[in-house]
């Protein structure tokens, strides 16, 4: 997402301060806000790949019923939430305290809330016994994933670009 | 595909928002020859309700009119069962055993909060022995007769032979009249199922001729979540040949089957066996059986007969069909960990029937159990609603006592293991005893 080769494209992103010929600017600042991002971009990033494990895990007990598939599920789906709480943490963190508001950064918030909840059903469902998280298991996962795909998206394509340091 | 997802999800919501609603758990629950059973209802997360640990103070458990209760030992770790020797030496086996890893996140926070209802004191892996030489009711000898046992649980007596249930084998005593402390360390028996034991107790008693060992075998899980491999030999009473430590299968389908005793005159096996959790307060119910040789009672494919419990995967069909439904409901959760004969010895309205420990509930909101109850039996069956006979185990919310093992003394005396106060209590007759012949004893 090209914004970081000198060449700025232009104005197209309102968050740029300037296209007045003061790129160094804009060239300096991802190093001094990135540590910021990254604390939340990186759960982020990491409970999409443990939330889709889990929904795998779910969707080949579910055809299976090969029990093993299930306790992979479950730890899956913690491990995912354990990520979810950090990036609820750091992403209200970030929409509070970024320089500049950028009203996005609640919508991400909204985002992982909505997969922590969903996912803390799952994890309630996932204590159930053999069968007994089937399908309601398989749904959760899957609600909670498309989700936590909707809070990357909100928080890659936009956030990550801007102003926050 | 599309279709199918989409059935999937309605049906998933539905039963989300049942599961929402709740349960409405009462004290009452059916007991005896229970003919139908009500819907499970587990909720979204399990109710649980566990004991809040008590010290006794002044206080002591409540017995019928015409009995009194004493502490004959105090301070054990954790007493479990009991046997009356026929000197009248109590043996009592104090152990803790299990310790499975934990296979999901939910196994360590409901290891943790059950961790709260029990004792912290350390199983004692030994067998401790208490004598009152005078008779006088004060069991003032007190002597470890064997340590260094590995959870030891089920006993038996045979002849001057002393069998021990230890959580992963029998083991052997010789045994004297008189004697305090075993001469020696015990022999092996047989091995018995040991991997992973989620139910780790070995119940155990010995046929009326002599001949074989009877032990009760607990599942590796609730309803099979480890998978049904290591089920292989759970969940069943083991035919234990005395002589050679040869096994065979005697009943299977028996979820935990905790206590074990023969019935006098008859020589038939009973057992009290713990039912599955996770489908609601009140079913289904942990029971009082007979136990027939090549029966199948159910778990894990169904529950109280033929109620198929369709959460075990691979499911059999052809195994609920096969289901025998036992004999006597003590009600969903009490935990009966305790059972054994009555005799003439404990008066009139005690004479038939069998007394039952309960250890007493966990997963469910309104506690159930925590006490010791007489079931009355009549031509050799079951027959009336259980009676209390010890309570004040739990009361207003504060737990004193969980009663474990039960064992009727011939002299006319109720011993009952108390794992929670780590108490032993014997239970007489006020009136001195008529001289009764002594049935069979039993562990």
């Amino acid at each position: 997402m090209g914004a970081s080769h000198g060449r700025v494209p232009a104005a197209r992103h309102r968050d740029r301060l300037s296209y007045r010929g003061k790129t160094l600017a804009i060239a300096n600042r991802p190093a001094r806000r990135s540590g910021h991002l990254a604390s939340v971009a990186i759960p982020l990033a990491g409970l999409l790949a443990l939330f889709l494990g889990a929904f795998l895990s779910d969707w080949a007990y579910y055809r299976t019923e090969h029990i093993q598939w299930i306790n992979f599920a479950a730890w899956l789906n913690a491990g995912a939430m354990v990520l979810t709480g950090i990036a609820l943490a750091t992403s209200i963190i970030a929409a509070v305290f970024s320089r500049r508001s950028w009203r996005g950064w609640w919508l991400v918030v909204a985002l992982v809330a909505a997969t922590f909840v969903l996912g803390l059903f799952g994890a309630f469902v996932h204590a159930r016994d053999a069968f007994a998280t089937m399908p309601d298991g398989l749904v959760l996962s899957l609600l909670t994933l498309a989700v936590a795909i909707a809070a990357n998206w909100a928080a890659f394509s936009r956030g990550f670009r801007g102003d926050w340091r | 595909m599309k279709l199918a997802m989409k059935r999937i999800v309605l049906s998933s919501i539905a039963s989300l928002a049942l599961a929402a609603c709740g349960s409405g758990a009462d004290e009452v629950q059916q007991t005896g020859a229970v003919a139908e059973m009500p819907d499970p209802d587990r909720g979204l997360l399990p109710s649980m309700n566990v004991a809040d640990p008590t010290g006794w103070g002044d206080r002591r458990p409540r017995v019928p009119e015409g009995f009194t209760v004493t502490a004959i030992a105090t301070d054990m770790a954790i007493p479990r069962q009991s046997i009356v020797l026929p000197n009248g030496d109590i043996l009592v086996a104090e152990g803790m055993g299990g310790g499975a890893p934990a296979l999901r996140p939910k196994d360590i926070i409901a290891s943790y909060i059950k961790s709260q209802g029990t004792s912290s004191v350390e199983g004692g892996d030994r067998l401790t022995l208490l004598r009152d030489a005078d008779g006088d009711g004060t069991y003032e000898t007190r002597s470890i007769f064997a340590a260094d046992l590995n959870a030891p649980y089920g006993l038996a007596l045979i002849d001057d032979r002393l069998f021990v249930a230890n959580q992963d084998a029998i083991v052997v005593f010789d045994y004297q009249p008189g004697q305090t402390v075993a001469s020696g360390p015990p022999r092996r028996l047989a091995p018995l199922p040991s991997e992973v034991n989620h139910h780790w107790t070995k119940a155990m008693t010995a046929s009326a001729d002599g001949q074989y060992l009877y032990v009760g075998i607990g599942s590796n899980s609730n309803i099979g979540e480890r998978g049904m491999a290591i089920e292989e030999e759970r969940a069943m009473v083991w035919q234990v040949d005395v002589a050679t430590g040869a096994h065979r299968r005697y009943a299977t389908g028996l979820r935990n089957p905790t206590a074990l005793a023969i019935q006098p005159g008859t020589g038939q096996l009973w057992a009290v066996v713990n039912e599955r959790d996770e489908m609601g307060p009140d079913v289904p119910p942990d029971y009082l059986t007979s136990v027939r040789a090549g029966g199948f009672y159910g778990w894990p494919y169904a529950y109280w007969g033929t109620y198929p419990d369709r959460r075990v995967r691979p499911f059999k069909e052809d195994m609920v069909a096969r289901s025998i439904r036992p004999d006597y409901s003590l009600g969903a959760h009490v935990a009966a960990l305790g059972v054994d004969f009555s005799s003439t010895a404990m008066g009139a309205g005690y004479a038939e029937g069998v007394f039952v420990g309960m250890h007493g509930s966990w997963n469910r909101k309104v506690p159930v159990g925590y006490k010791v109850v007489f079931v009355p039996f009549r031509n050799g069956r079951p027959a009336g609603d259980p009676v209390d006979f010890v309570t004040g185990f739990h009361v207003d919310g504060e737990t004193y006592g969980r009663p474990v093992g039960v064992t009727v003394d011939p002299a006319g005396a109720l011993i009952v293991a108390d794992d929670l106060s780590n108490t032993v209590w014997r239970i007489t007759r006020n009136a001195p005893p008529n001289l009764a012949p002594s049935p069979a004893e039993m562990g």
